[in-house]
């Protein structure tokens, strides 16, 4: 079994009392937590925090957690003699630190997923959470993924063990970046009759080489030239289903938006977000020696003062 | 052999409602305390009676992220009311922040 130093994970001495032990965990959770926190690995600190309170804010679990002495972080370690038949009823070799902890004593209450709960009483499985990237293509038409699981079980004697489970859904499209979806019923199975828990899935994009997302909406930079900007013109622009024609009026503004109705992204039940074509003035790195000749021309027959309200 | 391939996926967004016994299984609070949010005006579920109250899946999703909160700072219902209004407007602001980042050039 790896050693967890829980008392290093709150930042506090062996000695602490649980007084401090709250203290140190509601700053580091005010810290790290993951709706809160802007902080790199935030959720993965968190649960750290979290495992580390659970063991330690609880008596029982904290006097056998000392009892298991000192180790580094890591190190792997057996338990002393009697540790094991005294608290770990399934055996501790091979078995995580926070797990073995989790179910001692019958199954603390991990909240939200009904999971490791003692008692007879009907309680909903554990919720299973999975994340996924999608490319913006994939999201458009939807898609069948093939989603690995570390799905915790708990052996006779309250033993828990992760093994890996393969489940293959298909992601009907609507889906967009920061997207829940939820798998009702699959999840852990319930306890005492209770229902089974649901699989969360949560999407993510990946970046697109030419469209910015936001919801259901899609993002196009447009670059156009000086003149196509104050005379007007129409030009092809892409979307996710083929090029579609694009009018721009005479005197076009860099930063306005053109909008493509139901261009964007397919919205769950039918409709779609609207792709929005950014416009971006750009003028020639390297303009010819005519082409500067005519600007010149230009810049001196043209009445146009852009600083006029600057005066 | 294959597993079967599962196509009965639910978008939590406001495309989906959810009744009373989801909202409790999906948020994890109690059915008194997510009727103490309701009479506060943090939730604002259809629905007169309880048991015909229907809410958006995309708040279930804010209120569980709030009862998270709940549980690990111990807030009291208040607290937890004024958490969810805060989160609501957070996410509101983000939506709004990704669709100006959208429009910035290059």
């Amino acid at each position: 079994m790896k050693y967890k130093d829980y008392y290093a994970a709150l930042g506090v001495e062996r000695t602490a009392s649980d007084e401090d032990i709250k203290k140190a965990y509601r700053k580091l959770a005010r810290k790290y937590h993951p709706d809160v926190s802007k902080e790199k690995n935030a959720e993965e600190k968190f649960k750290e925090v979290a495992e580390a309170y659970q063991t330690l804010s609880d008596k029982d679990k904290r006097a056998a957690y000392d009892q298991l002495g000192r180790h580094r972080p890591g190190e792997d370690f057996r338990p002393p003699p009697g540790w094991e038949t005294r608290y770990s009823h399934g055996g501790a070799e091979g078995v995580d630190l926070g797990d073995l902890f989790e179910m001692f004593g019958g199954g603390g209450a991990r909240r939200g997923n009904g999971f490791g709960r003692g008692g007879n009483f009907a309680t909903p499985g554990q919720n299973f959470e999975a994340n996924t990237e999608l490319s913006l293509e994939d999201a458009a038409r939807g898609m069948e993924l093939s989603l690995d699981l570390a799905v915790p079980e708990r052996l006779a004697g309250g033993r828990v063990v992760h093994s890996q489970k393969t489940m293959r859904v298909r992601v009907p499209k609507g889906a967009t970046d920061g997207q829940r979806l939820r798998v009702p019923g699959k999840g852990g199975p319930g306890h005492n009759g209770g229902p089974a828990g649901d699989l969360f899935l949560n999407i993510k994009l990946k970046p697109h080489r030419l469209f910015k997302v936001a919801g259901h909406d899609l993002y196009l930079e447009l670059p156009i030239t000086p003149s196509e900007a104050v005379l007007g013109t129409s030009v092809e622009v892409p979307t996710l289903e083929g090029r579609v024609a694009l009018n721009i009026r005479p005197g076009a503004k860099a930063g306005q938006k053109l909008r493509v109705t139901g261009r964007g992204l397919a919205r769950p039940g039918g409709s779609a977000g609207d792709l929005y074509c950014v416009l971006t003035i750009v003028v020639p790195a390297h303009p010819g020696e005519q082409e500067k000749t005519l600007y010149e021309q230009l810049g001196q027959i043209s009445g146009f003062n852009p600083r006029e309200h600057l005066a | 052999m294959n597993d079967p391939i599962i196509d009965t996926l639910q978008f939590l967004d406001d495309s989906t409602r959810l009744h009373l016994a989801e909202m409790l299984q999906l948020t994890g609070f109690s059915r008194d305390e997510l009727q103490a949010l309701v009479e506060s005006g943090a939730l604002e579920p259809e629905g007169l009676q309880a048991d015909a109250w229907t809410f958006p899946a995309r708040t279930a999703l804010i209120a569980r992220r709030a009862y998270g909160l709940h549980m690990e700072f111990e807030l009291d219902t208040q607290a937890t009311s004024l958490v969810l209004g805060l989160i609501e407007r957070m996410d509101e602001m983000e939506r709004r922040m990704r669709e100006l980042e959208c429009q910035l050039l290059r």
